[in-house]
C-alpha cells in the first residue's frame, strides 16, 4: 500500500494517508474549498513546522480565484500559478507524500488531480547569529556559526563573493539524513586533498550525525591520538583564512562547528587576533601561549621530580620553604599533586554542567574551601594549589578548546612519569609526546608542519607573528 | 591492548626507587671539620636547615638551623655517622666548607677535600675557608636568626666593595690548584666581638698550612695580582690623609725574564680611582698637578705594601701563592719543566718588579675650598 500511486478522490487519499499514519498525532489534514471550482483540496503537514502566515496567503489566494470567462483555465493551471512561489514539486506514491510530509514540508491535493504538490512552508527553527561563545577574541569579527547549515553557508557566502568558491553539498547518515557542505576553493585545494576528503566521507554508516565532532571522529587520520587533528571553528572569519589557504571545510546541519582539514599543530595555537592586533603584540601573545601550553602538562611534573627526586635542584631558600609547607603533609607529591589536579578537573567540569546562575558556587566552593580549607588542614600543601592554580589558568590560553582538553589529559602522564622516574622521567615523557606529535598526520598532511625545520619560511610564522606591511599584505 | 598493558606495568618493576621526599631530607649548607680530642679522628660538623612552620606562631623562638657533629676516622664516615641522628644528609645545598689551622698543619689539604670533590652531589662553587676557631663555634654563632653558613657565605659577595677580602676559593680552585703547583691563600673567617668577620687569611704550601696572613696582607696579595675589584687606598699628602677609591682595572701585563737561572718576573697593572676623602683643606682638585701628586702618593703607597708582602711571599712562607708560575710556564716552558719541582726555590729567589699606574678620573661633587 505504501507504494501504491496516489488515489484520485480526495476522500480516499485521505483516508488512506490516515491510515498510514495512524500513530502520528502531529500530522494535520486541513480541507479547503476553492469555491469558483467549486472542489476542494487539502492540506497536509506536521504541527509546529509550518509557517502559518505564509500558509493563511495561499489559502486565500486559492478561495478568492476567479475562473476567467474568456480564457478558461484548468484548476490544475490555477492552483499551480497560487502556489509557484513555494511549490517545490509534484509527489504521485504514498511513500513519497510521507517522506515529504516527515522532512516539513507541506503537501497540497486537490479533488480531481492525481498528484500532490509539495509546498515549502517551512518556518525554520534557529537562534539568532551571535558571537562564538568557545572562541571569544577581543577585536574582529564577533559573528559565529549558528545550528543552521543554509544560514552558515550564506554567511560565507556574504564574505567570499569570489566565483571560484565551491559549496557542495550533499545527504549523508543511513536513519536521519543530514546535508553536509564540503566548502573548498577551486585551484587553491589540491585534488589529493578533495579526492581524500570525499572518499572518507562516503564511508561513513553513521546512523546520524548530531554533530560535526562525531564525524570528525570518523573522518581523522588517528582516533586514538589524544590530539584533534581536525581543527573545528565557530568564526567564519577562520574559516575564510583556511579556504584562502586551500584547505577544505566540511559544515554539517544542525551544528554551529565548521571542520578544516587539514590541520596543523600551529593553526590550533594560533588566535585569528594575533593578525587583526599590532604584530608585536601578536607575537607576544602568541609565545605566551606556547610556554603556557608547557606550564600546562609539565609544571605538575617537574614539581613532583623536584620535590621527590631532585631537591638539589632548586634554590637553597625555596627547598627550604618547600620543605616547610610540606612538613605536615601525610601525602606524597605525587598523591597531593592528583588529589589537587583531579579536585580542579572535577570544579571545571562541575562549572560546566551547573545551570548558569549557580555557576558562581563553584567558584566560591573551589576558591575558599578547596584552596584555604585543603591548606589549613594539611591535606596538600600550599605550593601544591598554586602549581594547580597556575596549570589550571596556563590550560585555558589554548584557543582552540579540544587541544587544550589534550593538553590537560596529559598532565596526568606527565605526573606518573614524573613520579616513578623523576626529571628523567619528565624528560622521558616530553620525548614520547614529542615524537608523538611528529609522526601525526592531518589527511596525509604532517601534523608538526610548519614546526619540521624543513620549509623555513612558514616555520617563521608559526613562532611569530611578522608584520605583512612590506608585501603589501600579499601572502607570502 | 595487551602489549599496552604490559608497557605501563614496567614502570611498577622499577617503582619509585629514587624517590625522596625533600621534607624528609637534611638539607645541609655548611660544614665545618676539626680535630677530636681522641687521637686520629675528626669532627664533622653538619650545619642542617630547619624548615619554617606553617604558622607564625610555630616560627618563634624556633631556631633556622642545628648543627650534628660527628667524630670519626675518614670524613664519609662521619657523614654516615650523623644518620644515627637524623635524615638523610643532602649535601647539593652545601654552600660552605670551614676547616680549623689546627687539621691542615698535621693532615694535608688534598686528603680533607678528596671526599667532596669525589662526591659528585657537592657543588664545586662550594666556598672553602679557614678558621682558628672551632668550626662548631663558628657555625654556632649567629645573630638575630641568622644561619651562620649564609652569613658568611653572602660576606664574599663584598669582595667588590673592599680588597682586603680574598677572590673567593671554591672547592674546584681548590683542587685544581692543589694538582697544579700546591701553593695558594685561603680567606679565614673569625668571630670578633661575637660577630662572624672574614679576617686574614691562611698560606697553603703542598697541601699544608705554612702562615698566616692579615686583612693589610690580604690587600697587598689582591694588587700584587691585579683581582682588587674596589675597595680603598688610604694614603696621606700634605700630612692629612686622603683616601681613593679603586673604580676598575685598566691594564695588567706581566712578563718573565730568564737569565740563565735567574727568574725576573715583570709586573706592571693600570688602575682608575676616585678620589672620595680628603681632608687637606686646601684642597685644589680641578688643578692637574694636584691630581698628579695625589696619584704618585697612592702609587708609592700600594707599591710599598707590594713589596712587603713580596717580601714575605719570598722569605717567610717561600711560596709563589700568587698563581704567578702560569706565566713562567707559559712563557718558558722548557725552564718551567724542568723547575717544576722546585719552584717554591725559585720563586723565592727571583726578582719581582712591580710597577702600578693609578690615574684619578674622578674628585665627586667637591673640588676644592676657597
Amino acid at each position: 500500500m505504501r507504494s501504491k500511486t496516489l488515489h484520485i478522490k480526495l476522500g480516499q487519499k485521505l483516508e488512506n494517508l490516515k491510515s498510514l499514519m495512524v500513530m502520528q498525532d502531529d500530522v494535520v489534514f486541513k480541507e479547503v474549498f476553492i469555491p469558483s471550482y467549486e472542489c476542494s483540496g487539502l492540506f497536509v503537514y506536521i504541527n509546529g513546522t509550518m509557517d502559518y502566515p505564509s500558509f493563511n496567503e495561499i489559502v486565500r489566494d486559492l478561495s478568492v480565484a476567479q475562473v476567467v470567462s474568456n480564457h478558461p483555465i484548468s484548476i490544475e493551471q490555477s492552483v499551480i500559478s497560487k502556489i509557484c512561489s513555494v511549490k517545490e514539486q509534484k509527489v504521485s506514491t504514498y511513500e513519497k507524500a510521507m517522506e515529504f510530509i516527515f522532512d516539513g514540508k507541506t503537501l497540497l491535493f486537490i479533488e480531481g488531480i492525481e498528484d500532490g504538490y509539495v509546498l515549502n512552508l517551512e518556518k525554520e527553527k534557529m537562534r539568532t547569529f551571535g558571537e562564538p561563545s568557545t572562541e571569544r577574541i577581543v577585536r574582529g569579527p564577533k559573528i559565529g556559526f549558528i545550528e543552521s547549515l543554509q544560514e552558515n553557508i550564506g554567511l560565507i557566502r556574504q564574505y567570499s563573493s569570489h566565483p571560484s568558491l565551491i559549496v557542495k553539498q550533499h545527504k549523508i547518515g543511513t536513519l536521519e539524513k543530514r546535508t553536509i557542505a564540503l566548502i573548498y576553493y577551486q585551484g587553491k585545494a589540491s585534488d589529493s586533498l578533495l579526492q581524500e576528503v570525499n572518499r572518507r566521507i562516503n564511508k561513513v554508516k553513521a546512523t546520524d550525525l548530531q554533530d560535526s565532532g562525531m564525524l570528525e571522529e570518523l573522518i581523522e587520520d588517528t582516533s586514538s591520538s589524544p590530539f584533534p587533528q581536525i581543527q573545528n571553528t565557530e568564526r567564519p572569519d577562520k574559516v575564510l583564512a583556511a579556504l584562502q589557504q586551500g584547505r577544505v571545510v566540511i559544515m554539517i546541519d544542525g551544528s554551529p562547528f565548521a571542520l578544516i582539514a587539514p590541520t596543523t599543530i600551529t593553526m590550533l595555537l594560533q588566535s585569528p587576533d594575533d593578525y587583526y592586533e599590532r604584530w608585536v603584540a601578536g607575537s607576544f601573545l602568541r609565545g605566551i601561549r606556547y610556554l603556557s601550553l608547557f606550564v600546562t602538562v609539565f609544571l605538575s611534573g617537574i614539581y613532583i621530580s623536584l620535590v621527590s627526586f631532585n631537591p638539589g635542584l632548586l634554590p637553597t631558600e625555596l627547598a627550604m620553604s618547600i620543605a616547610g609547607t610540606r612538613e605536615n603533609v601525610p601525602f606524597p607529591p605525587f598523591v597531593e599533586a592528583i588529589i589537587m589536579e583531579v579536585t580542579i578537573e572535577l570544579l571545571r567540569e562541575a562549572g560546566i554542567r551547573l545551570p548558569a546562575p549557580i555557576g558562581q558556587t563553584v567558584g566560591l566552593v573551589g576558591g575558599v574551601i578547596i584552596g584555604q580549607a585543603a591548606v589549613q588542614a594539611n591535606i596538600v600543601s600550599s605550593l601544591m594549589v598554586i602549581i594547580v592554580s597556575i596549570t589550571t589558568i596556563t590550560s585555558f590560553t589554548v584557543p582552540q578548546y579540544g587541544f587544550g582538553l589534550a593538553f590537560r589529559a596529559l598532565r596526568f602522564g606527565a605526573m606518573i612519569f614524573a613520579a616513578v622516574l623523576g626529571l628523567y622521567g619528565t624528560t622521558l615523557f616530553f620525548i614520547i609526546v614529542i615524537s608523538h606529535l611528529s609522526k601525526l598526520t592531518s589527511f596525509h598532511e604532517p601534523y608538526f608542519h610548519p614546526l619540521d625545520f624543513i620549509d623555513k619560511k612558514t616555520w617563521k610564522d608559526a613562532l611569530v607573528r611578522l608584520p605583512k606591511r612590506k608585501n603589501g599584505g600579499e601572502p607570502s | 591492548m595487551k602489549k599496552l598493558w604490559m608497557i605501563l606495568l614496567i614502570p611498577l618493576l622499577s617503582g619509585c626507587w629514587d624517590s625522596h621526599n625533600i621534607e624528609e631530607l637534611s638539607l645541609v649548607v655548611g660544614e665545618g671539620i676539626d680535630k677530636s680530642k681522641k687521637n686520629d679522628e675528626i669532627k664533622l660538623t653538619h650545619q642542617i636547615l630547619v624548615p619554617p612552620g606553617t604558622s607564625v606562631q610555630e616560627n618563634q623562638g624556633q631556631q633556622k638551623y642545628k648543627n650534628i657533629t660527628v667524630s670519626a676516622k675518614t670524613l664519609h664516615e662521619a657523614i654516615r655517622d650523623s644518620l644515627l641522628i637524623t635524615n638523610t644528609i643532602l649535601t647539593n645545598h652545601q654552600r660552605i666548607l670551614i676547616i680549623n689551622e689546627d687539621v691542615l698543619k698535621d693532615i694535608p689539604m688534598e686528603a680533607i677535600i678528596n671526599m667532596f670533590i669525589r662526591d659528585n652531589s657537592i657543588r664545586r662553587s662550594c666556598l672553602v675557608l679557614l678558621t682558628k676557631k672551632p668550626t662548631k663555634e663558628i657555625l654556632g654563632n649567629s645573630e638575630a636568626d641568622d644561619i651562620p653558613s649564609n652569613v658568611i657565605f653572602e660576606l664574599k659577595d663584598n669582595e667588590k666593595r673592599t680588597n682586603k677580602i680574598l677572590p673567593p676559593l671554591t672547592l674546584g680552585q681548590a683542587s685544581a690548584s692543589l694538582q697544579s703547583d700546591g701553593s695558594f691563600a685561603i680567606q679565614a673567617v673569625d668571630i670578633k666581638g661575637g660577630k662572624l668577620i672574614l679576617d686574614g687569611a691562611g698560606v697553603i704550601k703542598n697541601s699544608k698550612l705554612v702562615g698566616v696572613m692579615s686583612a693589610d696582607d690580604i690587600a697587598s696579595l689582591n694588587w700584587l695580582n691585579g683581582t682588587v675589584k674596589g675597595g680603598i687606598i688610604e694614603a696621606s699628602h700634605h700630612g692629612d690623609p686622603f683616601s681613593v677609591e679603586v673604580i676598575k682595572r685598566t691594564r695588567r701585563k706581566i712578563t718573565t725574564e730568564l737569565n740563565g737561572e735567574h727568574l725576573t718576573i715583570n709586573i706592571s697593572i693600570g688602575y682608575t680611582g676616585r678620589l672620595s676623602e680628603d681632608w687637606y683643606t686646601k684642597e685644589n682638585s680641578f688643578k692637574e698637578s694636584y691630581f698628579k701628586d695625589a696619584e704618585r702618593v697612592t702609587e708609592d703607597k700600594v707599591e710599598q705594601d707590594v713589596e712587603k708582602i713580596i717580601g714575605k711571599l719570598q722569605h717567610d712562607y717561600k711560596t709563589g701563592v700568587a698563581g704567578l708560575y702560569r706565566y713562567v710556564e707559559n712563557q718558558h716552558p722548557k725552564f718551567w719543566k724542568k723547575n717544576k719541582k722546585k719552584w717554591d726555590e725559585v720563586f723565592s729567589k727571583a726578582d719581582i718588579n712591580y710597577h702600578i699606574d693609578i690615574r684619578i678620573i674622578d674628585f665627586g661633587s667637591k673640588g676644592g675650598t676657597k
